[in-house]
């Protein structure tokens, strides 16, 4: 069922619109960073070059992906939307979910099927965006030691102390993805086309991550609750020492949203009457 | 004889609305059933609960003699159907999607029963044609071959006419005429034109309101030598058990509504039905006489037509 969840997906051409829009941002950046990179570099690095002497090939492949994967936090949820929006509204959209349903199949089993499903793409998307951006980034720009700039602080990292970190980063945002996937698709079972679902999931990450970003004391309560707050653990990665005790709890919170999401997808699609 | 499908009692209510009122019919097997009711009866509703796409609020399914509910997939296995438009993955050729339904029906389907479906469903040539480009009435050949592909017992189409033209309405006549007789297919069909049904189905059921009307062989409810008489009385609990009790055998089913009853027989048996109701205490308000089932299905038609008129 899976390969052929696997094959529907793969024979449309809409899946591939977010790799190509993967490329196109990722180039865009790496063209602008080899073209005018340089004096992004000294205007990012301004007051920290009057106190440090800072020297060797800082506008390398390690730092360009890590402003890749900044600038594409918001954009890779709504390619995975696309998709996982698109699982069961899609299929009532079409007019093929009731014709899918009246085969020896259990609703149960749609569900985790359209799922997984849903995660592997997300992860090939992934696997894309680390080809491209990491490994086209470093042919490129070369490998060096990393300046992580944060808000309050930077962080330098040697050179052969940063691959490990980005195999782990990619690691955590496959599971953050896993979450919007699971979001979307759980939204996907109240929708007769995918519109909604997509838009959907992109309302309430855009909130939350309001929320999990805004320093209100009343925010502030909820905040830990939030998976939108945990879905950019990734970033810890980045830092000296990493604090894995935090993103061990980031990685628990997302399981748990994980786990709601796909109960309640099953629980509700069980239940629904099929009228598309 | 063995049914292939049963309902018992099913209802389905949206909120306020019943869609489908206490109905109950068997399927048996080698029939090609005729399930008829203007646009709106709950023709739709009841079969996408015989096929458990909607649950129903209460009553049940039977499919061979075991509830649909506890035995999903097996029930399934024996089915195949065309639910209202056979709509299907329209970027994926004809045979994609036969494919993937043929895997989804859990049997081990060879390729050749694959080829054999298409060629007798019209369709060899245009196989790997992909389905946007297909007609109406190949997109309805194709549903039937999906429907067909895992040799299912019984074969559920609902308005399979729809959107054909005249040419293709026939095509699909002759095809569903030869999996019933030639193949030996029990055939549930479904439309809101008594000459469709007439024409293919040896069984029929007519539907108005989510309730049933009138059930049996076509050549008898067809019968221009009967009448139907609906008689109109005030409502009484006890009497259709009392009628079915005395013998009444031409009465069909309850009408729209609780008051209203339906009786198909010769018309110099009336005074004898009447006289019974009458030392019953039934209150008769009206005895109408339809000359024929036609002519009573054309006015639940009408009627129909004129309630969707003034909304």
């Amino acid at each position: 069922m899976l390969r052929l969840e696997l094959f529907k997906i793969f024979r449309r051409p809409r899946t591939y619109i977010s790799f190509l829009i993967m490329t196109a941002v990722t180039f865009l950046i790496q063209l602008a960073m080899y073209v005018d990179g340089t004096s992004f570099v000294s205007f990012a690095m301004a007051g920290v070059g009057e106190q440090f002497d800072i020297g060797g090939n800082i506008l390398n492949g390690y730092l360009v992906t890590y402003l890749v994967l900044q600038s594409l936090l918001i954009h890779i949820p709504l390619l995975v939307a696309l998709v996982a929006g698109d699982a069961l509204a899609g299929e009532a959209n079409m007019g093929t979910l009731r014709l899918l349903l009246t085969k020896p199949v259990s609703r149960t089993g749609i569900v985790l099927v359209k799922f997984a499903a849903s995660i592997f793409y997300a992860l090939l998307l992934l696997i894309w965006l680390a080809v491209v951006g990491l490994g086209l980034s470093i042919l490129l720009f070369g490998t060096g030691d990393m300046i992580n700039l944060k808000s309050d602080a930077f962080v330098m990292l040697l050179e052969h102390d940063i691959m490990w970190r980005y195999m782990l980063a990619f690691g955590f945002a496959a599971l953050a993805m896993t979450t919007v996937a699971a979001l979307s698709v759980f939204l996907s079972v109240f929708g007769d086309n995918s519109i909604g679902p997509i838009i959907g999931t992109m309302g309430i990450i855009v909130v939350l991550t309001i929320f999990s970003n805004l320093e209100v004391p009343l925010f502030n309560v909820v905040k830990p609750w939030l998976f939108t707050t945990h879905m950019i653990a990734w970033k810890g990665f980045f830092d000296n020492p990493v604090p894995y005790d935090a993103i061990l709890q980031s990685v628990m919170v997302l399981v748990v949203y994980i786990i709601l999401f796909i109960m309640a997808t099953i629980v509700v699609f069980n239940k629904k009457d099929i009228q598309s | 004889m063995e049914h292939i499908a049963e309902v018992r009692g099913l209802t389905k209510r949206f909120g306020s609305f019943t869609a489908v009122d206490d109905l109950s019919f068997a399927i048996n097997k080698g029939e090609i059933y005729g399930f008829l009711g203007p646009n709106g009866a709950g023709k739709s509703t009841t079969i996408r609960m015989l096929l458990g796409l909607i649950h129903p609020t209460e009553g049940e399914v039977f499919i061979n003699g075991e509830p649909f509910r506890q035995n999903r997939k097996r029930s399934l296995q024996q089915i195949g159907a065309i639910v209202e438009r056979p709509d299907m993955y329209k970027y994926l050729s004809a045979w994609n999607n036969l494919e993937i339904f043929a895997r989804l029906s859990r049997k081990h389907i060879p390729t050749g029963r694959l080829h054999e479906v298409i060629e007798l469903v019209g369709l060899k040539g245009r196989e790997h044609d992909k389905v946007k480009a297909y007609s109406q009435g190949m997109k309805q050949r194709l549903g039937i071959a999906i429907a067909l592909v895992h040799d299912p017992e019984l074969l559920v189409l609902d308005e399979p006419t729809n959107g054909l033209d005249p040419q293709g309405i026939a095509e699909m006549r002759d095809l569903i005429r030869t999996l019933g007789t030639h193949m030996g297919k029990t055939v549930l069909i479904s439309s809101h034109l008594l000459y469709e049904i007439e024409q293919v189905a040896t069984h029929m059921l007519i539907i108005h309101k989510g309730k049933k009307m009138a059930e049996g062989k076509v050549s008898d409810l067809l019968n221009p030598n009967e009448t139907i008489f609906e008689v109109r009385i005030l409502p009484d609990d006890s009497i259709l058990e009392k009628l079915e009790e005395k013998g009444w055998g031409q009465y069909i089913a309850e009408g729209g509504n609780s008051s209203a009853l339906l009786f198909r027989m010769h018309p110099r048996k009336m005074p004898g039905l009447n006289k019974f109701l009458v030392e019953e205490k039934v209150h008769v308000l009206e005895i109408r006489s339809k000359h024929s089932l036609e002519e009573y299905f054309l006015s639940l038609t009408n009627e129909q037509d004129a309630e969707v008129g003034t909304v």
